[in-house]
């Protein structure tokens, strides 16, 4: 072996590793990542104190994976190698008739928390509560997914959640909403959201058993804003392939007004935020993603609405504005006070859980506000 | 701290490295072992302590066994303290846990230190290595630190005896540019070995270990899975260890030959953790009598041997039933097998190895529950269901490559290329097989380290 080719090598083998330490120390850091909608694990605390909890080591490693310049490359060349092993899944993703469906895991202990926070919240609260949990694209497309592919069967998951509710508390069926129209454009086939039509039929479903009934198809000035949307599922699995979505808009902002509560102060805000077009997380164009608390004073007559929201309630919204003179979109993931104290202070007249199913499983944040 | 983490790839080694290439010769062992030691405590730092115990405590066994060398009882019985030593600190950390829930005595849940098991084993054989005159004590104390802790080898292996570098220790030679090149390239294979192929197979192991509705065709499946999950892992972990090694001027025990190409299980054992074999025959066989005792003796012999092996890879009953089925497998082999296993067609011979060492796989992987998984793979469960269909369909693929890589084919093909064209494609695969596990461990959080146990 030559000589010159052994210092090729050397020269090689260590400049990719300084290149990746003098890159990610050299380069700002991110602190959020648009693509994989997630928060980015920071410059871990270099103390004595961290070092000898072992927590240091977990940190570094996340922030080196996370703060890679080229993570992005990363994620694609990856699942490019696994679409070519044949591999049906990627990063908890099938891949099935040009969309991305998102794997459901089976619920954990959370799930029944949260089912007992829902009951909690009804007993605590004296107007009425409805939940509405809507299903991801996987359970509506179920059957194009690969035969055997495992995830979580999300029509037993809804029974059991109605057969455990309080008896007071409405649950409203999206899910044979959307079964009802799946040949439709009712999801992102690049995201995990609903699309504008999508929302319609939830917000049907959600108005029908309010006594309200929503305005025809036709009556809306449908205007797409884009078509060029790859989602989070585009960014987290590392697929290419999926043709983009296009994101549509039904309602105008009319002379709704809108209140963001992003910093403990209200602001003017709208209902949408066509800035984000220009971003990789175009979805948070409804209402400029999520945030605490944002009110919507529309001006109509009719009762005060409390939606407690996940983002999937920011492309609905727009089509309660008729019905409702407030509505009051609280995130429990970001604003910590008891729903109970928020619906007296505000004179609300009924509440609204609205949720992807998928994050009602999770989140760890319910047990806190349902009281 | 794991080699194949980004920690190590982004951080450690090129620190690490380059103050190496960097130091005078004179402070090279010095900065090496504050590096050992950093790399050690990275995770556990309280146990750096037991590194400096380790390497106080054994230093002074040599220094007494090499002055009281004329006095053989008294030599005998510092080498024999250096033994209870080690092993009183693998049985406090590893076994003590385990026994005392077995007798109803008060568990501690010390957390095991890491390569506890390698590392007490290699300070062992140099106090035997001393008083057996087979290896010269090392009088320096920072490079008897360095031996101790050197890092390649201090967490997964190779055991490395202290003979086997005492040479390259004590004279602390400048490694040359061919070493660094060759020893960066088997790092890279070792890495590829690791995070591409044990990893992405792990991944299906995970799924079907716990999957409540395996079937027998699955849990064969997941079997087969673990199998080549752990060869990857452990012998990746001994490519990076030994391309390390070369790389700072050392050269380790080769640890594993093919081991799935083997035609009996005693031809498995002479290439699977082949320092581990070595050291108990070397340090235990041997020294009861080997196979120079007669009739039970010798039996008696073998199974003690692993047992031993078996219990050195976990505290818990599934690894005694490990070691003592292979004992088992190796004296019918011995005594009935061989006599005709040599005449049958090699597949037949291949296939038979390959169905025992998967069934012994099983056993390893599975401590709480051995009995039930190993029921579902021999009838216990439906014959096949739709998640088994999926799994085997979408693994395919991945399986063929697995089964090529573990075999010499790639490497005979690679030799059959000219000599210039070698050169230059061995470092064209070098970069894709770095730039490829950088991308993997970067967009994936799936990368176990399995030897927490050992």
């Amino acid at each position: 072996m030559s000589k010159l080719n052994d210092k090729i090598s050397v020269i090689l083998f260590g400049g990719i590793m300084v290149f990746g330490l003098a890159s990610t120390l050299l380069i700002p850091d991110k602190e959020f990542s648009e693509i994989e909608n997630r928060t980015l694990a920071q410059k871990p605390k270099f103390t004595l104190e961290n070092f000898l909890s072992g927590n240091l080591d977990d940190e570094t490693e996340k922030y080196l994976s996370d703060q890679f310049v080229l993570r992005d490359s990363c994620v694609t060349l990856k699942s490019s190698t696994e679409a070519l092993l044949g591999k049906k899944e990627f990063n908890g993703c099938y891949l099935a008739d040009d969309k991305l469906l998102e794997r459901m895991d089976e619920p954990t202990e959370q799930f029944n928390i949260n089912i007992q926070a829902v009951n909690d919240l009804s007993n605590s609260l004296n107007i009425p509560l409805s939940l509405a949990l809507v299903p991801t694209a996987t359970d509506i497309y179920k059957d194009t997914l690969p035969n055997g592919a495992p995830t979580a069967n999300q029509q037993k998951l809804l029974s059991f959640i109605s057969q455990n509710l309080n008896a007071d508390i409405d649950m409203i069926n999206i899910s044979s909403a959307m079964h009802e129209h799946k040949n439709e454009y009712i999801y992102y086939r690049t995201d995990h959201h609903w699309t504008s039509l999508g929302a319609y039929y939830g917000a049907k479903a959600l108005l029908q058993s309010m006594g309200y009934q929503i305005a025809p198809l036709e009556y809306f000035n449908i205007k797409t804003v884009t078509e060029d949307f790859n989602g989070t599922l585009y960014s987290s699995s590392g697929v290419r392939s999926v043709t983009p979505d296009s994101i549509d808009i039904y309602v105008e902002q009319g002379k709704t007004k809108v209140e963001s509560w992003r910093n403990g102060s209200p602001e003017q805000s709208s209902l949408y935020d066509f800035s984000y077009l220009d971003k990789k997380d175009k979805y948070s164009m409804f209402l400029g993603g999520n945030q605490p608390l944002a009110i919507l004073r529309t001006g109509n007559d009719g009762g005060k609405l409390l939606l407690i929201r996940d983002s999937y309630a920011d492309s609905l919204v727009p089509f309660l504005i008729p019905y409702f003179s407030e509505i009051h979109m609280f995130d429990a993931r970001y604003f910590k006070q008891p729903l109970s104290t928020y619906v007296n202070s505000q004179n609300i007249d009924h509440a609204v859980m609205l949720f992807s199913l998928k994050n009602f499983l999770t989140d760890t944040n319910l047990t806190m506000v349902c009281k | 701290m794991v080699f194949s983490s980004m920690t190590s790839l982004f951080a450690y080694l090129p620190i690490t490295l380059a103050l190496y290439y960097i130091c005078p010769l004179w402070l090279r062992n010095p900065m090496l072992l504050i590096a050992n030691l950093i790399f050690y405590g990275w995770g556990e730092p309280k146990y750096i302590i037991i590194m400096f115990a380790s390497i106080l405590i054994d230093y002074i066994h040599g220094f007494l066994i090499e002055k009281y060398r004329y006095n053989d009882k008294l030599a005998r019985k510092f080498v024999a303290s250096s033994v209870i030593f080690n092993l009183a600190l693998l049985f406090f950390f590893k076994y003590w846990d385990f026994l005392a829930s077995q007798f109803g005595l008060p568990v501690l849940g010390v957390p095991l230190p890491l390569g506890i098991s390698f590392y007490t084993f290699q300070t062992m054989s140099y106090s035997i290595d001393v008083y057996r005159g087979e290896a010269e004590r090392q009088r320096n104390l920072v490079k008897f630190g360095v031996f101790v802790t050197l890092f390649p080898q201090l967490i997964a292996g190779p055991i490395v005896r202290y003979k086997d570098i005492a040479d390259q220790i004590t004279q602390c030679v400048k490694p040359r540019i061919k070493d660094v090149s060759d020893g960066a390239k088997l790092f890279t294979v070792g890495l590829c070995k690791k995070v591409l192929l044990a990893n992405s197979i792990g991944k299906l192991w995970e799924v079907l270990q716990t999957n409540p509705d395996l079937s027998v065709v699955g849990a064969w499946l997941g079997a087969i899975a673990f199998s080549f999950q752990i060869y990857f892992d452990f012998a990746g972990y001994s490519d990076m260890a030994c391309g390390l090694g070369r790389m700072l001027g050392f050269t380790f025990p080769q640890n594993f030959n093919y081991p799935y190409i083997a035609k009996s299980i005693t031809d498995f054992w002479r290439r699977w953790h082949m320092t581990l074999g070595s050291w108990f025959r070397e340090y235990v066989y041997i020294p009861l009598g080997g196979n120079r005792v007669n009739g039970f003796r010798k039996y008696f012999n073998i199974m003690v041997v692993w047992a031993l092996t078996g219990f050195w890879h976990g505290a818990d009953w599934n690894f005694l039933v490990w070691g003592i089925y292979f004992g088992i497998l190796l004296i019918l082999e011995k005594q009935i097998f061989m006599k005709f296993l040599p005449k049958l067609p090699d597949f037949i011979q291949h296939i038979y190895t390959l169905v025992l060492v998967v069934i012994s796989m099983a056993i390893f992987a599975t401590p709480q529950y051995f009995t039930e998984y190993l029921s579902k793979m021999f009838g216990n469960a439906p014959f096949f269901n739709a998640t088994t269909e999926y799994y085997l369909i979408s693994y395919l693929p991945t399986f063929i490559i697995l089964a090529i890589s573990a075999t010499p084919l790639p490497k005979k093909l690679f030799n059959k290329l000219p000599e210039k064209l070698k050169d230059s494609l061995s470092t064209i695969l070098m970069v894709c097989g770095i730039a490829m596990t950088i991308s993997f461990l970067v967009s994936d959080s799936y990368n176990p380290f399995l030897y927490f146990r050992f």
